[in-house]
């Protein structure tokens, strides 16, 4: 073993991860060489200097005993959302839950407005009609919009039908006719269907 | 779900990792206590900053602990952590270059860490400090990467594969390296009349 092998192995010689023979080789070297007895000389000073305060003193306030104070803190946060990004998400939920209730309102009073119509539940609800004669009363159910065309029961209505109206103002030739409906009948059972003679 | 205390001190780092993974408080305290002393003497002789090496120790379980889900145990425990701690080294050194605040010549008095012992006097901690601080001074003079290499093997004792496994190369590699940090703190020494 020449010299320069022998001194990059001191590093594993002192650290005893040479092979046995490899071991007795750099062994047998040291015996014979004084440089190589430096070398290792050197090795080990550096190896002592590194090491001579190596008894550092634990920390006063244990790093654990904090992290574990972090830990459970982050769980809370975790658990109750706290912070900005949770606080966030609150008020955008809240925003939306708004909006929907305004939303709904809205689509119930339309609903209800639209279907008063055609649905009259509630009482008497006037309709005026504009026809050529008075032979298409009979007809006024299917031409109003989402009326039942034939065939539904009826449910105790009344259709009093002031005709001809005495004070219907005259329209294009046209005589106006004014009709008030009154049921109690379930508005999913659609509008009785019914001619001006109760027939 | 928490095991006893006494119990877990009888399991394996992988065993404990394992009820950690499972939601085990305890067996996660159990795993602080046996690691957090030496992690904190690695970062300090990495950074030679008592308190940053605080911080990356509780970086180092944080992350441990948002791993836990993800962990199975394929290599040993040990390895892992100390892998998680040479990423973190890593981003603190660039941070550190960065602010250009790692140089030797900047290192604080105060940043000297405590010595332990009963009780010595005045005189006695001062020359511990002193020499304390011509350690990292010299560990200082290495790049980040041989220092790592050196204080793994130096002072947390492990062995030169398992710091090839951390260090993400071969033994052959950490060996060279390892020869040549020796060599510059032995330049240091000899620049500093040691
Ligand atoms: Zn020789």
């Amino acid at each position: 073993m020449d010299c320069r092998i022998v001194q990059k192995r001191l590093g594993d010689y002192r650290m005893g991860i040479l092979s046995e023979p490899e071991h007795a080789l750099v062994d047998q070297h040291l015996a014979n060489c004084a440089d190589c007895r430096a070398a290792l000389r050197d090795e080990e000073s550096v190896s002592s200097f590194l090491r001579q305060t190596e008894d550092l003193a634990p920390p006063e306030t244990s790093v654990a005993s904090e992290l574990m104070q972090k830990l459970k803190q982050k769980d809370r946060e975790t658990r109750h959302g706290t912070g900005r990004d949770s606080l966030f998400i609150r008020v955008a939920v809240i925003v939306l839950v708004v909006v929907l209730f305004a939303l709904a309102g809205v689509l119930i009073m339309r609903y209800s407005r639209d279907n008063k119509a055609y649905y009259p539940t509630y009482g008497p609800v006037g309709f005026t009609w504009v026809g050529d004669s008075d032979e298409d009363e009979g007809e006024l159910w299917k031409s109003l919009p989402g009326m039942p065309s034939e065939g539904r029961s009826v449910h105790n209505i009344q259709i009093p039908v002031k005709q001809p109206d005495p004070d219907a103002p005259e329209s294009n030739g046209r005589v106006i006719h004014t009709f008030e409906l009154e049921t109690d009948g379930d508005p999913a059972d659609g509008p009785p269907v019914r001619d001006k003679e109760g027939k | 779900m928490n095991t006893s205390r006494e119990l877990l001190r009888d399991y394996s780092d992988e065993a404990l990792m394992l009820l950690v993974r499972d939601g085990d408080h305890k067996a996660f305290e159990e795993l602080l206590r046996r690691y957090e002393k030496q992690l904190l003497s690695f970062f300090y002789r990495l950074t030679s900053d008592y308190d940053g090496a605080k911080d990356l120790v509780m970086d180092v379980f944080l992350k441990l602990y948002q791993a836990a889900a993800r962990y199975e145990p394929r290599a040993k425990f040990s390895t892992y952590i100390y892998q998680i701690a040479r990423n973190l080294s890593i981003n603190e050194f660039n941070k550190r270059q960065f602010r250009k605040t790692s140089s030797l010549d900047e290192m604080d008095e105060e940043d000297g860490i405590e010595i332990a012992g009963n009780e010595p006097n005045a005189m006695e901690i001062m020359e511990r400090q002193e020499k304390q601080q011509m350690v990292q001074m010299a560990l200082n003079s290495l790049n980040e990467e041989q220092r790592t290499i050196l204080i793994l093997t130096e002072y947390q004792g492990l062995p030169i594969d398992r710091v090839a496994q951390i260090m993400g190369c071969s033994v052959g590699t950490i060996k060279s390296r390892m020869f040549r940090a020796r060599q510059r703190i032995k330049e240091w020494m000899v620049e500093h009349g040691l």
